[in-house]
C-alpha cells in the first residue's frame, strides 16, 4: 500500500496518472473507480451520472460524470471496452465516493477489449504508484488545488 | 412560450429598444435578453473556486483566480446553511503579511485575480480593516482584480474598501429580519443591509450583491424583498445564487426551493433589473436540477452563468445567444482563449 500524508493507494491497483482513477483487474474484468487522491482534490461528491450498461467505454473519454466541492468534470475511462456493470448505489449515495473510495464508491465494470496494451500507460507496481503519489501530492499541496485547513 | 423561443432571435431587424433599455419585437414577441450594451450574449464563467470542464467549456488555468479566507475556516456566525464548510475551500491567509505572500506567489503562477473573503465577526462583517493596505497594494502594485466578500459594512469599511481601489464588493443581501436571525444568528436586520449598500454606493465602491434562493431552510422569504432594496442601488452586477444543502450543516437534508420559484425570481430579477448584468452564480445543487435552472436562467435572459451544466452552452446558442467564456469570477473581466 503507498502511502503519503493523509492518501492511500492499494499497490494491486493501476491509476489514471492524471485523473486519478483506479482500474482494479477482477477475473480479466476492469473495476473502475476514483482513488483517494482524487476524491481528496475533488471534495465531496454530490452527483454522479454515468453511461448504462451495454455502452462502450473508450480509454481517455468520458464515462460518466462527477459534480462534487471542487470538482465539476467527466470521469475518464482507463482502458477500452465495454461496461457491463453500473454501480447504482453510487448514484443514489455520491458520497460513497469519498467514504469508501474503494469499496463502495466504483462507478462501472468494463468488459475491456485491448488490456494488456491500455494497461501499459498507467501507473502499476507499488515503487512507482508511491513516487508517483508523492510527485503528485506535493505538486496539488503547491498549486492549492487541495481544500486546506488553517495551520495554527 | 415554445414559439417565443424558437423565435428569439430570428427577427433581430424588427428590434427595437424601449427607453428602460427592453429590446422588445415590433412583431409583438418578448424578447427579453439584453444588458446595458444591448449584446445579444450571455457569458459563461468557470472562476478557479472549482476545476470544471464540460464538452462544451474546459477550464484551462484553474488558478487564474483564486479564493483566499483572511480568517481561515474561522467564523462567529458559524450560519446553519455553511457551517464554516464554504471557507475550507479557500487558501487561509490570516494576517496581512501571509495575504501578501499568497498574493505575490499566486502572481507567479499566473493567478490574475482573487476574492478576499473569510468568515464574519459578531456583528456580521469580515474582518477587513487590519487588510485594507494590503488589499490596495494587491490591487495597486501587484495588478490583481481584487473582489472582496465583506458581509456587513459601516462607513469607515466602506471608507477603507474604497482607498484601497478594490474592483468590486460581494455582499450577501438579506431581505427578511427572521433570516438574519435564525439563520445567520445575527443581531441585525435588513435595515443593516440597507445601510450597508448606502456606505458603499456613497463612498462609490463597485457593488455586485448577491441574493441567495431558498437561504430560509429552501423557503423562499425575503428574496424579493432583497431585490427590492438592491434595486435602488446602481450595481456592477447582481448575482443570483441558490440555497445548497451542504453536508454536516443543519440543511444537509432540506430542500431547495423549486425550479419554478427559481424560474420566476428570475424573470422578476430581470424585470426590476433591465439594465443591469445578471449573473447566476457558482452555488446552486448540481445534477438535474442545475441543468433545468441554467436553462431558465438562459429563458428569463440572465447575463451569465457561472460553472454552467452539460448542456447549457448548446442550450444558449440554440437560442441565438453569441457566448462567451471567461474564466474568472463573474463580473470580472479577463478574457479566455478556452473557446471550443
Amino acid at each position: 500500500m503507498a502511502k503519503y500524508e493523509d492518501v492511500f493507494l492499494p499497490d494491486e491497483f493501476y491509476y489514471d496518472h492524471k485523473d486519478h482513477l483506479w482500474a482494479k483487474i477482477e477475473g480479466g474484468k476492469v473495476r473502475v473507480g476514483l482513488d483517494m487522491f482524487g476524491q481528496k482534490a475533488a471534495g465531496t461528491a454530490a452527483y454522479v451520472k454515468l453511461l448504462p450498461v451495454g455502452k462502450p467505454a473508450t480509454k481517455g473519454r468520458s464515462f460518466g460524470s462527477l459534480e462534487a466541492g471542487k470538482y465539476i468534470g467527466p470521469l475518464k475511462a482507463p482502458v477500452n471496452g465495454k461496461i457491463i456493470e453500473v454501480n447504482q448505489e453510487v448514484i443514489a449515495e455520491p458520497r460513497m465516493v469519498n467514504t469508501d473510495p474503494y469499496g463502495k464508491g466504483w462507478f462501472v465494470v468494463i468488459e475491456p477489449s485491448n488490456l494488456e496494451k491500455d494497461l501499459e500507460d498507467l501507473v502499476q507496481g507499488a515503487l512507482h504508484i508511491q513516487t508517483w503519489l508523492e510527485k503528485e501530492y506535493k505538486e496539488y499541496k503547491e498549486k492549492g488545488l487541495f481544500a486546506e485547513e488553517e495551520k495554527k | 412560450m415554445q414559439r417565443k423561443r424558437r423565435n428569439r432571435g430570428k427577427c433581430s431587424a424588427d428590434l427595437q429598444v424601449c427607453q428602460a433599455g427592453l429590446k422588445t419585437c415590433a412583431t409583438g414577441l418578448d424578447f427579453q435578453r439584453f444588458t446595458v450594451n444591448m449584446q445579444n450574449k450571455i457569458v459563461f464563467y468557470a472562476p478557479g473556486l472549482k476545476r470544471y470542464e464540460t464538452s462544451e467549456f474546459k477550464q484551462l488555468t484553474p488558478e487564474n483566480f483564486l479564493p483566499i479566507s483572511v480568517t481561515g475556516t474561522y467564523c462567529a456566525l458559524d450560519c446553519d446553511h455553511c457551517k464554516r464548510q464554504l471557507l475550507r475551500f479557500m487558501r487561509p491567509a490570516t494576517t496581512p503579511g501571509k495575504l501578501l505572500e499568497t498574493c505575490r506567489e499566486a502572481v507567479k503562477r499566473g493567478t490574475r485575480g482573487v476574492l478576499i473573503s473569510g468568515g464574519c465577526d459578531l456583528r456580521g462583517s469580515v474582518p477587513l480593516e487590519d487588510f485594507f493596505p494590503a488589499l490596495s497594494y494587491i490591487k495597486n502594485r501587484l495588478g490583481l482584480k481584487v473582489f472582496v466578500h465583506t458581509g456587513l459594512v459601516g462607513n469607515t469599511q466602506a471608507l477603507g474598501l474604497k482607498k484601497a481601489s478594490v474592483d468590486a464588493v460581494l455582499i450577501d443581501i438579506i431581505g427578511s429580519d427572521e433570516t438574519i436571525k435564525e439563520v445567520y444568528h445575527l443581531e441585525a436586520g435588513v435595515a443593516h443591509y440597507q445601510a450597508a449598500l448606502r456606505f458603499l454606493t456613497q463612498h462609490e465602491v463597485s457593488i455586485m450583491p448577491h441574493i441567495v434562493l431558498g437561504l430560509h431552510y429552501g423557503k423562499l422569504r425575503g428574496e424579493e424583498t432583497a431585490l427590492d432594496l438592491v434595486s435602488q442601488y446602481r450595481l456592477k452586477a447582481l448575482v443570483i445564487v441558490i440555497l445548497t444543502p451542504l453536508l454536516g450543516t443543519p440543511m444537509e437534508a432540506v430542500r431547495p426551493p423549486s425550479c419554478k420559484e427559481v424560474g420566476d425570481f428570475f424573470k422578476k430579477a430581470r424585470g426590476r433589473l433591465p439594465a443591469t448584468p445578471i449573473i447566476l452564480g457558482c452555488a446552486r445543487p448540481m445534477g438535474e436540477y442545475k441543468q433545468e435552472v441554467d436553462r431558465l436562467a438562459i429563458d428569463a435572459g440572465l447575463d451569465g452563468i457561472a460553472f454552467p451544466s452539460e448542456g447549457a452552452v448548446s442550450y444558449a446558442r440554440e437560442r441565438g445567444l453569441e457566448v462567451v467564456f471567461m474564466e474568472s469570477c463573474c463580473g470580472l473581466e479577463l478574457p479566455s482563449p478556452c473557446l471550443i
